[in-house]
């Protein structure tokens, strides 16, 4: 029997009774005793949530100043370019460490309008291949995947004048290094067996993650080129 | 959401959002304080690991926050439906990252809340509704979420952390399996 679009329609919902019949009531799920680790985030979670943006913004101003570790980085750099070319080519990141994530702003003073060019994965792990990929003006997504299931996400964002932009990053129990791509600045975040890579030149931002070892992230981050 | 300069759409990969409508802050309160046992149970039951299954309760609640505006009402049972299957989607995630089976493809055994045990027990004369609740828990998740509550391919890719083309190959093996599970039952 071919199972149509139809058939789904119809059966899908009864599907979802049964399964849920299936689970243990609100009265019968055990109550469990989450640790205070997980209590404190989801504390701060729900806090950040009850408060307008302008306290938020405050209190995140007050209350971090403790642990606050303020980096600034200027990059994108060439000793080649005038000055002027070197202000329009700067990327700014600062980046904030708090006990369970990190915050990084992203702006630029470089001009727009360069396009997302043509990119070539010059490594990729065997048995990667491109499945899918996503384009707009300023973001390109490639979601690519090994035989055995395991994915990796690559994320191109053009960073410009124009660009106010924040990433937030689980580094709670995380190993944060700092790592150069190709001369680029890059930020590896390793947890458990889950790496996350970021890095910038002076017209883009870029996100590697997958269930991959650091020095294989590093390997097809380093292996990226783009064309205009 | 974060707001980038010059109005245009946001570019940025936002791990956390910022809820800014009160009721919506009221939304997720209330889902906190109704699932979060019931997340863990669900996490539990696949990884059997307190830890593991604390994070994956956190991070799907960082799930939730970013689409809170497909959340209906926190005490239906299209809510919970939802919640369970951002959960055990999470669960399986980390599942498979820490196991990294060779011998089975993954997407052949099962792997999904409730236990196998408990599923087999659904009645064999629900037919096609009761084939898609046996089905592992990645095809059925993606089956529900579309054609239980609607969502596209892109917005179950979302919500599941895939891509839309996984989505759409996970719904074609899920339908090729569904034929085999009829197939065997009118034998």
């Amino acid at each position: 029997m071919k199972i149509t679009e139809e058939m789904l329609y119809q059966s899908a919902p009864e599907t979802e009774a049964l399964w849920l019949a299936a689970l243990p009531t609100t009265e019968q799920v055990p109550i469990h005793h989450f640790s205070p680790k997980f209590r404190r985030k989801m504390r701060r979670l729900l806090r950040d949530q009850r408060r307008s943006p302008a306290v938020r913004q405050l209190l995140r101003m007050v209350r971090h100043a403790a642990v606050l570790i303020l980096t600034v980085s200027v990059v994108g750099f060439s000793c080649l370019m005038t000055v002027e070319a070197c202000r329009e080519k700067v990327i700014t990141i600062i980046s904030e460490v708090f006990t369970d994530l990190t915050r990084f702003h992203i702006s630029s003073t470089r001009k727009g309008g360069y396009g997302l060019g043509t990119i070539t994965f010059g490594y990729l792990p065997e048995g990667m291949e491109e499945m899918e990929r996503t384009t707009t003006d300023m973001e390109r997504i490639i979601y690519l995947s090994g035989t055995d299931g395991i994915r990796l996400k690559f994320r191109q964002q053009m960073i410009d004048a124009d660009t106010d932009m924040k990433v937030i990053l689980d580094t709670e129990d995380a190993k944060v290094t700092a790592t150069s791509i190709d001369g680029d600045m890059g930020t590896l975040v390793v947890k458990d067996d889950y790496t996350i890579l970021m890095w910038e030149d002076d017209r883009y931002l870029f996100l590697l993650s997958g269930a991959f070892d650091a020095d294989e992230i590093i390997a097809v981050a380093n292996g990226v080129t783009i064309q205009e | 959401m974060y707001e980038p300069k010059g109005g245009s759409p946001p570019p940025m990969i936002v791990y956390l959002a910022m809820i800014e409508a009160p009721e919506e802050k009221r939304k997720f309160e209330a889902l906190y304080e109704r699932y979060r046992d019931l997340m863990f149970y669900t996490a539990d039951q696949i990884l059997g690991d307190t830890k593991d299954s604390e994070d994956v309760v956190h991070e799907a609640f960082l799930k939730i926050i970013n689409h809170l505006e497909k959340i209906g009402d926190p005490l239906c049972p299209q809510t919970r439906a939802l919640i369970v299957t951002i959960t055990e989607n999470k669960a399986i995630d980390l599942y498979r990252r820490r196991k990294r089976r060779s011998m089975v493809p993954f997407d052949e055994a099962y792997l999904g809340v409730p236990d196998i045990s408990v599923i087999e027990q659904v009645e064999d004369g629900a037919g096609i509704a009761g084939a898609i609740a046996r089905l592992p828990g990645h095809y059925r998740e993606v089956l529900l979420l579309k054609y239980a509550h609607g969502y596209s391919t892109e917005e179950v890719a979302e919500l599941l952390s895939l891509s839309p083309e996984n989505v759409k190959k996970l719904i074609q093996r899920a339908r090729k399996k569904l034929e085999g599970y009829l197939e065997e039952s009118e034998v």
